[in-house]
């Protein structure tokens, strides 16, 4: 059935008309609706925050990186977590051993970050 | 069923008890001086079962996890390696590294040989890229530890960038290696490769695969085209971590080259057209020799123009690295020997040599050739011991280099390489013009002062086991080489097929 298998390009073509469509329609639809009342606070990058001062090109401090970097420690313990908690029926105590290892390295590494007053916003 | 396992969990557990002893004791200085001594301690406490282990040939972990020979004879590289620079280290601590990071540095350092460790034990190439990336990690925050100094910073942004270049190369080929073959075993890769038609049909993409994967390992080895860091970053780093990086990040990656070469690619062989049989080791040959070759010319050369002793040591490492992956491309039944018995010669010289510049740069402020002027007058028996590393790492006559080059040169002779044998002696003589100014320096120059220079503890032992070393592979290299080969019978290129084909 060749045809069956060509229908199915048919609908990645129709999703990939529709991802196009929708925004040109959407931004075409509101431009139309839309009330125009330009002045200058509406050109601003955050109408409603802080006002902007300078340039963007200053140096600033990079806090977030150690956030970023404590999320991976949650992060990669899920990877690991998940799966192996499908499969604990089969896999046993030997990896459930494996797995409190594993946590308890885990855990050690947010403890030293925790010590090293990485959580403190300075 | 040994504990295959142990001399990797002792050193894990002994960088995370020295981090945790750096957060016990953060608040006292006395203390933390001590977490640099809990290191070296971890590090020989590893040794033990490592020694012990001698002579096993074993898989755990599915067969991931791979001790034979080739291992063994690497892990003893690494923990000696690592237990040296230690000691240099421990020592070496007011080199601009600040006090708050010595538990830091101490547990990195075990961080960095782990992974050193685990490329040796690897057969899987997963988790060989762990490995690597857990030394390379580890090795760009060493680098960048003299926090304040701009020097070491710049040195710690070109490796980063840089190595993870390499890193993401490595990946890729390793993406096409699995994708091709579909195992991640590195001996069940060269199986598949083996097939009937396989190669015929996937070959070019499987070269592709081995030369983006071989520049991971040449990267850590330093070897050309891939060496652009290796001057700013020697230059930039605490003078223990250029010794690291020169000698246990180096044979890491000679671990990684050899595991992956001759564990996967070597001996796979394929009819290319009816009749014609090829091999992929003399197909890969001209390649890694023309790197080989490279890689000792410029090495040398350019060493030639340095002045500042730390980057000369990058450029002699170049050389070095040129040296070194002369029996990958003369492949012969003794190649895995002859580079077990070179990285332990060149790791004792060095870490001999790194010693006496990280006292000597302390003392002066500088690592200029000058710092070194009349060092006989102010340590004479310091002086002996330089001779005797520089001697060996030139690779003059009757010294344990001597004899490292010497099976070099004749397993290239064995394999038809010529032109390497050549080169390799040529080299060597230019490597004696830049080796021996910083020795009439030593012995010929007057210095600006005749003040005695102490060494410090850490410092003297480190001297003294390299001298050590050396001595007895200089005058019993035979009996060396036997011991080795018959404690790793596995080194003997065979054995790390053992149970495998």
């Amino acid at each position: 059935m060749p045809s069956l298998y060509w229908y199915n390009y048919l609908v990645v073509v129709l999703f990939i008309a529709l991802g196009i469509g929708l925004p040109i329609v959407a931004f075409a639809l509101s431009r139309l609706l839309r009330p125009k009342h330009a002045y200058a606070e509406k050109t601003t990058t955050y109408e409603s925050g802080a006002e902007p001062i300078g340039t963007s090109w200053v140096r600033f401090k990079v806090k977030y990186y150690l956030y970023a970097l404590l999320f991976l420690v949650f992060d990669v313990e899920t990877l690991f977590l998940y799966p192996w908690a499908v499969a604990f029926d089969r896999v046993g105590t030997f990896a459930l051993l494996e797995m409190v290892i594993f946590l308890a390295i885990l855990a050690f590494g947010l403890f030293y970050a925790w010590r090293k007053d990485v959580l403190e916003w300075k | 069923m040994n504990a295959i396992w142990l001399p990797e969990v002792i050193v894990l557990a002994g960088a995370i008890g020295t981090l945790a002893f750096g957060l016990a004791a953060r608040r006292s200085k006395a203390m933390s001086d001590l977490a640099m001594t809990l290191a070296l301690i971890t590090v020989v406490v590893a040794l033990l079962p490592t020694v012990g282990l001698i002579g096993t040939v074993e898989e755990g972990f599915a067969g991931a996890f791979r001790i034979d020979g080739l291992t063994l004879a690497f892990h003893l590289l690494i923990l000696i390696g690592t237990g040296l620079v230690l000691l240099i280290a421990r020592d070496g601590r007011s080199d601009g590294v600040p006090p708050q990071y010595l538990a830091e540095y101490a547990a990195l350092l075990l961080f960095a040989a782990l992974g050193g460790m685990l490329i040796a034990a690897a057969a899987d190439l997963l988790l060989l890229f762990l490995g690597l990336e857990l030394l390379s990690i580890s090795s760009y925050v060493l680098v960048g530890l003299k926090k304040t100094h701009l020097g070491s910073t710049e040195a710690a942004m070109k490796y980063v960038l840089t190595g993870a270049t390499a890193t993401a190369v490595f990946a890729f080929g390793m993406s096409y290696a699995i994708g091709l073959t579909g195992t991640t075993d590195v001996y069940q890769i060269g199986q598949t490769m083996a097939d009937a038609g396989f190669m015929a049909r996937y070959g070019r993409l499987l070269f592709v695969a081995f030369f983006f994967l071989i520049v991971g390992a040449f990267y850590k080895l330093a070897s050309v085209p891939f060496y652009m860091w290796a001057p700013d970053v020697y230059q930039g780093a605490p003078t223990a971590v250029t010794a690291f990086l020169a000698t246990v990040s180096k044979a890491s990656g000679m671990a990684l080259v050899v595991r992956l070469f001759l564990g996967s690619f070597a001996w796979v062989a394929w009819e290319a057209q009816p009749n014609v049989i090829k091999n992929f080791w003399s197909e890969s040959t001209p390649y890694i020799a023309a790197l080989s070759a490279l890689s000792m010319i410029v090495g040398n050369v350019l060493a030639l123009k340095a002045r500042d002793v730390k980057r000369m040591f990058a450029y002699s490492s170049v050389a070095h690295a040129g040296y070194l992956i002369i029996p990958l491309a003369a492949v012969n039944p003794m190649m895995i020997d002859q580079i077990v018995f070179y990285l332990l010669a060149y790791l004792l010289a060095n870490v001999g040599i790194f010693a006496v510049i990280d006292q000597v740069g302390r003392d002066r402020g500088s690592y200029d050739l000058s710092a070194f002027s009349g060092l006989y007058h102010r340590a004479p028996l310091v002086a002996w011991a330089l001779l005797l590393f520089f001697l060996s790492l030139a690779g003059i006559p009757l010294t344990m280099g001597f004899f490292g080059k010497l099976n070099i040169l004749l397993g290239a002779v064995w394999g038809g390489h010529f032109v390497l044998a050549g080169l390799l002696v040529v080299t060597s003589v230019i490597s004696y013009v830049y080796y021996f100014a910083v020795l009439k320096q030593v012995f010929m120059r007057p210095g600006t002062t005749e003040r005695p220079l102490a060494f410090s503890f850490g410092t003297a032992t480190v001297i003294a086991l390299a001298v050590l070393g050396t001595l007895l592979g200089s005058l019993f290299p035979g009996e060396v080489m036997r011991t080795m080969q018959q404690a790793f019978d596995a080194v003997q290129m065979f054995g790390i097929y053992q149970g495998r084909l």
